[in-house]
């Protein structure tokens, strides 16, 4: 059930509808949330948000027309409630409060998923890896998602054809249970028979902190990349190029951040790039049979604290 | 804006719209205060004609003026659409509508929208449940809301009787949308238990207007007739005494062309109208009626709500309605701008047979739904609904009413013709169903009470929508004596009891077959050309003789077998060598059908032929719940065998009900090359 706050947040930030004016980024949006009752803004003009902010009246100007798309979101928000798409947004008791925990105000400000969204009040064990991979990196992330299950823990994902896919499936056959994490087309990967039947079964979540519609774009894998981070204790990186590619950039800026712990496999099958996350920090595993190790200890590692944001005065615009 | 100033210039909108005296009606200002000044929610319970479009339409034109975005209209019928059109037109509001009828003005209004030229929109709930459609709505209204008008509200509400699951999504919208888009719903006809509903539905910011339900000029009547015969005979009587046009309501499609063609054929001019008459016919008819053109309308439901002609002079129930709610808002047609007007409520014998069948016939039942959920979730993927039809034995028509239910509750989507399992939980809610089930048996009863009551009428209707102590009207059957009690003449009832004997009863060609490895068109040479029945089985003339000769395991009268003969000579004088072909039964105690072919082609003098065979034992049709079923049940049970007739075919049976025995028999004639196959049977039930 969506409140006000919740709806104030969707006119701010969401995509789904479309607007004269840009809605916030994260980074915008949340400190928003600390300088004002989100409630409030409902209904006010730009002359008045620009006086109790304290902020440029054009920022003023933009927040007010984006609140001015609230019967627009009500007829798109019933419509994706309708076909059993939720939404949860950072205002939300459900929100999960790993993503505000490890990524700050980089956190999204909204959730979009299908299936069992409870599957995330606990972390789980990340697999990451390539899209073109031979069989030694399929055998790993099989093997992953083996331990994974056997410690009762959710397996998250990017649901990637490669690595991400051979690690979803095998969490599913274990009779495990499964967080995808989608950069793009939700609705078009929830149209597949066999998904729908596991989210169905209660064993897949899928989510997305893009439209349910929204296309395929780099940006927005890298976007997607740190939430796969930020719900897993650990992540194992199965396959990694040196220097480019959402893998790699991924991998090192949750390193960079300190997001969780990051395992990278430097046996068979491995590439430079796996070595080299090594060396910028990240735990070697080198044979299958240290994965369940890997994954007790990491899950032994203290959580982040509850951050302390400072309600500075709004300079982000 | 002071409270003065507002009030005034609300006045001024109002007298340009209606002219320099214009002033408001009791509690009118008082709404649009509410909607423009304080943006907020509101439900407005008013008699028809109180004036709830002047409500809207000043409201809109006042909004408009501060910047808000255009109203949306949500109204379920047509007809107040084009009304409402008209009038905004008069005040110089541009209203546009999109709905089913009006396709190729979609494009334009959509454009018009984006422009932001047009000041009202009026859609029905069904279109906005269109997720298409929806998509299309959401840029216009991204930049700026404005007024959302919910008309008929008590659709909402699943106490009132007309409840339609399309409202259901419309709340669920109104929840997500922020408190600062004012909205309207409106009802002329709400009890305290609907208010109450609607009220918790649309959360507790909702405010209450509601005025007394008193229609001054209105004359309640009832009468008690209990054969059709007897109330056509009525009206052939009461009618010619009674100036002015009117409407005559009926409980079902096939009355309202039976009482049409009964008036006409008396010199009475009259045409039916129902939810299967054409909407272009329909806009006609609805013109034709408010220019006098027409002296009656007889019509189903589906001329109601919104319908305005403010000289109606009378409102006839052929059947009694199954509620006061119903009741109340049919006879409010009448008499709005006029000093007098009648109503008389005919109550048959049949009505709560007919009541019974629609409420049975509406109500979820808890293993279809589960049927038809299991086997989609199975699926997990788009199923058509004729596969459905194949894997769950339920009704064509209450699986399509179920589809659609299941699709309001966000248990199944739908695109096209095909559905599948949303990804959403869902349980068959059966209190739910216990719930409407005993307030819709509560609201028979207080019909049959309502034809009882010895008290005065518009007193009784008034406080049964829960109308504070209302006074005696003064003017009803009971306050002042009746205007529908004259006598009725003997011959005038036998006339009517002949008309229905020799009404044909039509019975249309099957069109398409619908699997058992049958697919597509029936091909034209094989497909059965129109055909006849000599009554409904319902009737009370033929169709209960020929039910009394079935149970009893009897022939049927000469009587039966000489109109049947009748209706043939008639019907088929350009087919000479006609050949009488029956439908054949493997049980010869059952020798109805035989026998009844056998008189008949030979009071015909023409040849008889038993060149078809049943090969294969078949059930009773009537236990096969959707046409997949019944045709699977007879698909591959008969075969014709020689020597055949050459010439057509008069292809006789007791009862059509599915029409499926007789498609099939007709294709295998038109594959040994006879025919033309002309279908005929005593009895036809009810679609």
């Amino acid at each position: 059930m969506l409140d006000q706050a919740d709806l104030v947040t969707l006119a701010l930030t969401s995509r789904i509808v479309p607007s004269q004016v840009a809605p916030l980024t994260a980074r915008q949006y949340w400190p928003l949330t600390r300088a004002v009752d989100l409630p409030w803004l409902m209904g006010r003009s730009a002359a008045e948000i620009a006086v109790e902010l304290s902020i440029a009246g054009e920022d003023a100007e933009r927040v007010a027309r984006l609140l001015d798309r609230g019967a627009a979101l009500a007829l798109a928000m019933e419509q994706l409630e309708h076909t059993g798409v939720w939404t949860t947004t950072g205002m939300a008791d459900r929100y999960p409060e790993m993503l505000r925990r490890r990524l700050g105000d980089a956190a999204p400000p909204l959730l979009h998923g299908v299936g069992d969204a409870n599957l995330w009040q606990t972390d789980g064990v990340g697999v990451v890896g390539s899209r073109d991979i031979g069989p030694e990196s399929a055998d790993v992330a099989r093997e992953v998602a083996r331990a994974a299950v056997h410690q009762r823990l959710p397996i998250v994902s990017g649901a990637a054809r490669g690595v991400d896919q051979h690690a979803m499936n095998a969490a599913f056959e274990f009779g495990g249970h499964v967080i995808g994490v989608l950069a793009d087309s939700l609705e078009r990967t929830v149209a597949k028979p066999s998904t729908r039947q596991g989210i169905a079964s209660g064993q897949i979540c899928l989510v997305t902190p893009y439209t349910p519609k929204a296309p395929f774009s780099a940006g927005n894998a890298m976007g997607r990349n740190k939430i796969i981070y930020a719900l897993s204790r650990c992540v194992v990186v199965v396959r990694s190029e040196e220097g480019s590619g959402g893998t790699w950039g991924g991998a090192t800026e949750a390193i960079r951040g300190k997001f969780t712990t990051v395992v990278s496999w430097t046996g068979q099958g491995s590439a430079q790039g796996n070595r080299a996350l090594v060396d910028l920090g990240a735990r070697a595993l080198e044979s299958a049979d240290q994965i369940e190790g890997q994954i007790e200890s990491a899950f032994e590692q203290p959580v982040p604290p509850a951050r302390a944001f400072k309600a500075d005065q709004l300079s982000l615009f | 804006m002071s409270a003065g100033g507002f009030a005034h210039r609300a006045q001024q909108v109002l007298r340009q719209a209606l002219g320099g005296d214009a002033a408001f009606r009791p509690q009118q200002l008082e709404a649009i205060e509410t909607i423009v000044a304080r943006r907020g929610r509101l439900l407005v319970v008013q008699r028809t004609g109180w004036g709830k479009s002047a409500v809207y339409f000043v409201s809109t034109r006042l909004l408009r003026d501060e910047g808000a975005g255009p109203s949306i209209i949500i109204s379920p019928l047509l007809a107040l659409m084009r009304d409402q059109i008209e009038a905004a037109k008069r005040i110089g509001l541009v209203a546009e509508t999109i709905n089913s009828s009006n396709r190729d003005d979609w494009d334009r209004v959509e454009a018009g929208l984006l422009s932001g030229s047009i000041d009202l929109l009026l859609i029905s709930p069904e279109r906005l449940n269109n997720t298409e459609f929806r998509d299309r709505l959401l840029t216009p209204l991204a930049s700026a809301a404005g007024l959302l008008v919910i008309d008929e509200a008590h659709c909402i509400s699943d106490w009132g009787h007309d409840f339609r699951p399309d409202y259901r999504r419309i709340v669920r919208v109104l929840d997500l949308m922020p408190s600062t888009v004012p909205v309207l719903c409106t009802t002329a006809t709400a009890n305290d238990r609907v208010v109450t509903d609607i009220v918790g539905q649309l959360g507790t910011g909702l405010e209450v207007i509601r005025g007394s339900l008193d229609r001054e000029s209105l004359s309640l009547h009832v009468r008690r007739l209990d054969t059709q015969p007897e109330r056509l005979a009525w009206l052939a009587e009461w009618l010619p005494t009674t100036s002015g046009s009117g409407i005559i309501y009926c409980l079902t499609v096939a009355d309202t062309r039976r009482v049409a063609d009964w008036l006409n054929a008396r010199g009475i001019s009259a045409v039916a109208y129902s939810g299967d008459t054409d909407a272009e016919v329909r806009l006609d008819i609805e013109r034709r009626l408010k220019s006098n053109d027409v002296k009656v309308v007889v019509a189903t439901s589906a001329l109601g709500m919104g319908y305005d002609k403010p000289d109606l002079a009378f409102v006839v129930h052929f059947q009694s309605p199954d509620s006061p709610v119903a009741y109340y808002q049919q006879v409010g047609r009448a008499g709005r701008a006029i000093d007098r007007a009648t109503a008389v409520l005919l109550v048959g014998a049949e009505d709560s047979d007919i009541w019974e069948y629609f409420l049975a016939n509406s109500l979820p039942v808890q293993w279809h739904a589960e049927a038809v959920t299991e086997f989609l979730a199975s699926r997990a993927d788009w199923t058509p609904q004729r596969d459905i039809e194949s894997a769950v034995n339920i009704k064509t028509a209450r699986l399509t009413g179920l589809l659609k239910i299941l699709e309001i509750e966000g248990a199944v989507e739908r695109s096209g013709t095909s559905y599948r399992r949303t990804l959403r939980l869902w349980e068959f809610d059966e209190e739910r169903v216990d719930r409407v089930r005993d307030a819709r048996v509560r609201e028979q009863q207080t019909m049959k009470d309502y034809a009882d009551s010895p008290d005065c009428r518009m007193a009784y209707i008034r406080s049964t929508l829960d109308d504070p102590s209302p006074p005696q009207c003064g003017r009803c059957d009971n306050c002042n004596g009746s205007v529908a009690d004259g006598a009725l003449p003997k011959e005038r009832i036998v006339e009517a009891v002949e008309f229905i004997r020799r009404r044909p009863v039509e019975i249309d060609p099957r069109r398409r077959w619908v699997g058992g490895g049958r697919t597509g068109g029936v091909a034209l040479d094989q497909r059965l050309q129109p055909g006849r029945a000599l009554a409904y089985l319902s009737d009370p003339g033929w169709g209960r003789d020929l039910l009394q000769a079935k149970h009893a395991g009897r022939h049927v009268d000469d009587s039966m077998v000489e109109a049947a003969a009748a209706l043939v000579e008639d019907w088929l004088e350009n087919e000479p060598q006609l050949t009488v072909v029956f439908v054949p039964n493997s049980d010869p105690a059952r020798s109805l059908v035989p026998d009844f072919a056998r008189r008949l082609a030979a009071t015909l003098k023409i040849s008889i032929s038993g060149c078809v065979e049943k090969v294969a034992p078949t059930q009773p049709q009537k236990l096969m719940e959707n046409s997949v079923q019944q045709f699977m049940n007879v698909h591959g049970s008969y075969r014709v065998v020689g020597p055949t007739p050459t010439g057509p075919v008069l292809l006789v049976d007791d009862v059509s009900d599915s029409r499926w025995t007789m498609t099939v028999i007709g294709a295998l004639l038109a594959e040994a090359g006879v025919g033309p196959v002309y279908p005929f049977a005593i009895a036809k039930t009810k679609g």
